[in-house]
């Protein structure tokens, strides 16, 4: 379980102005849940998601991973446990394919052969075949070859839960709608907690159990996707009508 | 032709310095040690023809006469180098100017224009300063003096430097740098006669005889037994104000050294006062224009002057000389393997040392990013300084000294910034998604280091120290100043005899040296270069 509790972060803008981009937030992700952040630009979810992995610290309140406060992890661990997506895959550019999802298992100790396994495995699952597609750099790969790569890199030491910073959100809408697919297939499969950022509220009714509206900092409105379409907010009514 | 109030020793002022100097060398002599010394004696001259023979002929002499061994350190870059170098050790003997050491040494601002007083002064006070001894003189006096065309002074009527300071503002002056900077050399001289010339310029001395003859300046310095003023047609204006001070040439060395080498001061004399104006012309002559090597020009004077015994002294006389022009060119194809050789190696040693400081630290200064403009800065300023006084600065540094180890400090100091910068800015310059990426992953920052940003950063390091390595190959050709050897050796003699081939000799395999090592580095780049950073296959 993941749970924020009255978080605030709070960065020092230009005219020493406060700026609150996470404000008094808190949430729950029970296990196996997963969690769309949605909102526009600017509107404080993916640095709400970067708490959790400590890429960001708080300025005040408390954030907890499996009921234990992140700053009692020990961080190297707190990150392994935690599988991390970026936008564009934010894959390693001088390493193949194969090296970039067995990195993490290099570096946690695992022998050539375990590794090797693990990585084909994982390749099998976001449907890459390792012999076509282990010893390609990203350079050689498409937009969504990248993306499975990097959540195949995300799940290397099968960690409990999952942060996803707007990963479809680069792809062409043909590409977007079969990732979407396979997330759900592999979400089937092996059931982690995740927290997604979108700013596309389609995307978040399709992948979401549960969904966290965010604007200026604060969460608007958490809960299932009919609570949200239920919404009176105008700010939530301004987003579906945008759809 | 020459100035005729330069000083020309007369047989009475010799008898004066004869016995004045006897006089002296009883008094300094003293404490002589009892046993035979077998370290070898240095001997050095400076980078122009005459330093060259004079340093010569004393080796010569030495090697002949005694028992000593000797080692030549000739043509180092320079008085202050020559000098650093007999203080500190690396050098014994050279042969020093009484106006250098007056004014340029002991830095005296006062004028003196009497030869014997000055000679006295500069003695006494190089005793009581640095404890070194000034030999007797050859006998000569290799004054500065001001030289034009022959033709050119006639037709415009010049005689004199007071007639050239009437014609000044018409004539374009280009004189070696040391002249140009000196208070005794051009400042004062200007000062003194109010030259105004149209353009005044500095440069090496050697390419101011061909400037002349095409006309790109009217006038230049001369030393007064300069060879090329016969070869090149050239007149030296009377100094008919007196304002040049004179330059008696003689030997200097510690007095320590004389205290160890107990036969080395008696050697030393027997060469005083064998030489005039005129007999030095013909000897810088005989190398400058004749080609001959300063070996053989020496060994010609010590068999005319029958410095060496009789029996050595007939069997080299029965020895055919050699071609001199065929044996450089022999001994250019024996040293040219070798010296390449040595340039590489000076290189190599220093560009590795490099490598080894500045990587380690361009990663220090990136991971701290508050110290990187403290060391870049540094750095940036060793650059700046130019790689002969960088050279010389490294002399008196202890465990240096002159020659390959001065060399090897001075290239490592110039390899430093490249590498230290490329790596600063390839390591700071890696994008910080991907740094994000891989702490979000969980890996640790030692872990980030080398797995991400030291495999992004290399095409950026190997090209700092590509960079690094081409400018050390050009820079190491100066290590033949301070007689660190390498191809330098031959672009510098040719400078000195004008002999524009045995500048090529030396210049064109240094330059291709450089393109060689560039292209077969930049093949390493390409190498080390990671795949996925190169552009995609099809």
């Amino acid at each position: 379980m993941i749970e924020l509790i009255e978080v605030t972060k709070t960065y020092i803008g230009p005219n020493q102005t406060n700026i609150r981009a996470v404000d008094s937030v808190s949430l729950q992700v029970e296990d196996g849940q997963t969690l769309c952040l949605i909102g526009t630009s600017g509107s404080g979810k993916t640095t709400a998601m970067k708490l959790v992995n400590r890429l960001i610290e708080p300025t005040s309140g408390t954030i907890r991973v499996n009921g234990r406060d992140v700053r009692e992890h020990d961080l190297i661990q707190l990150r392994r446990q935690i599988g991390y997506v970026l936008q564009f895959g934010g894959l390693f550019p001088h390493q193949t394919v194969a090296e970039n999802i067995g990195l993490l298992c290099q570096m946690d100790g695992w022998t050539k052969q375990q590794t090797l396994e693990r990585v084909r495995s994982l390749l099998h699952m976001v449907n890459l075949p390792y012999e076509s597609y282990g010893s390609r750099y990203p350079v050689e790969l498409s937009g969504g070859q990248r993306q499975r790569v990097g959540v195949a890199r995300a799940l290397s030491l099968d960690p409990q839960y999952l942060l996803m910073d707007e990963p479809f959100g680069a792809l062409d809408p043909i590409t977007r709608h079969q990732l979407h697919d396979e997330f759900l297939e592999i979400k089937q499969k092996v059931q982690k907690t995740t927290i997604l950022v979108t700013h596309d509220i389609k995307e978040a009714f399709i992948l979401g159990d549960l969904i966290g509206v965010m604007d200026q900092g604060r969460l608007v409105q958490i809960g299932s996707t009919e609570d949200i379409q239920a919404s009176t907010d105008p700010f939530i009514q301004s987003l579906l009508h945008n759809v | 032709m020459y100035n005729p109030l330069i000083y020309i020793p007369s047989y009475t002022a010799r008898a004066v310095w004869v016995g004045l100097l006897s006089i002296c060398g009883i008094h300094v002599g003293l404490p002589a040690a009892a046993q035979e010394i077998s370290r070898p004696l240095v001997v050095a001259s400076k980078n122009f023809t005459e330093s060259r023979i004079l340093g010569e002929i004393i080796a010569q002499h030495i090697e002949q006469n005694s028992t000593y061994k000797v080692v030549r350190k000739h043509g180092l870059g320079g008085t202050l180098l020559c000098f650093s170098a007999l203080q500190h050790g690396g050098v014994d003997i050279y042969v020093e100017y009484t106006g250098t050491g007056w004014a340029t040494i002991l830095k005296n601002s006062q004028k003196i224009t009497d030869p014997l007083q000055t000679f006295l002064l500069v003695q006494r006070q190089f005793r009581e300063q640095y404890a070194i001894e000034w030999l007797a003189p050859f006998g000569h006096n290799n004054s500065y003096g001001i030289a034009m065309l022959e033709s050119k002074a006639k037709a415009m009527g010049i005689r004199n430097l007071s007639d050239l300071a009437k014609h000044a503002p018409n004539l374009k002056l280009g004189v070696s740098l040391e002249f140009l900077h000196r208070a005794d050399g051009y400042p004062g001289l200007q000062q003194f006669y109010g030259l105004n010339f149209a353009q005044v310029r500095g440069m090496e001395h050697s390419l101011a005889y061909p400037a002349l003859q095409s006309e790109e300046v009217d006038v230049t310095d001369v030393y007064t037994t300069d060879g090329n003023l016969k070869r090149y047609a050239l007149v030296a204006l009377t100094d008919d104000q007196l304002f040049f001070p004179p330059y008696t040439a003689a030997p200097i060395a510690r007095i320590q050294t004389l205290r160890e080498y107990p036969k080395l001061r008696k050697l030393l004399q027997q060469l005083a006062f064998r030489l005039s104006e005129e007999r030095m012309q013909t000897l810088n002559f005989a190398v400058e224009d004749q080609g001959l090597d300063f070996a053989v020009v020496a060994k010609h004077f010590i068999q005319e002057e029958n410095l060496i015994p009789r029996n050595r002294g007939v069997s080299s006389q029965i020895t055919p000389e050699p071609d001199p022009a065929t044996s450089i060119l022999q001994v250019q194809n024996d040293q040219i393997l070798n010296l390449i050789v040595e340039h590489l190696t000076l290189t190599g040693i220093a560009v590795g040392l490099a490598i080894i400081f500045a990587l380690p630290l361009g990663i220090i200064v990136a991971r701290y990013k508050s110290i990187g403009p403290i060391a870049l800065g540094i750095a940036g300023v060793i650059q700046t300084i130019p790689s002969l006084a960088l050279l010389a600065l490294m002399i008196p540094i202890p465990g240096l000294g002159l020659g390959y180890n001065a060399a090897i400090a001075a290239l490592f100091l110039y390899a430093i910034l490249p590498i230290l910068r490329n790596t600063y800015t390839g390591i700071a310059g890696v994008d910080a998604q991907l740094i994000e990426a891989a702490r979000g992953l969980g890996l640790t920052e030692r872990q980030i280091l080398w797995h991400v940003q030291l495999p992004l950063a290399v095409p950026t390091i190997m090209a700092g120290i590509r960079t690094s390595t081409v400018i050390s190959i050009g820079v190491a050709t100066l290590a033949a100043f301070i007689g660190a050897g390498g191809l330098g050796e031959l672009i510098i003699t040719g400078l000195q005899l004008n002999d524009h081939t045995l500048v090529l000799t030396g210049a064109i395999p240094a330059a291709l040296l450089a393109l060689l090592v560039d292209s077969s580095l930049g093949l390493t780049e390409r190498w080390a270069t990671p795949r996925g950073l190169s552009s995609p296959a099809p």
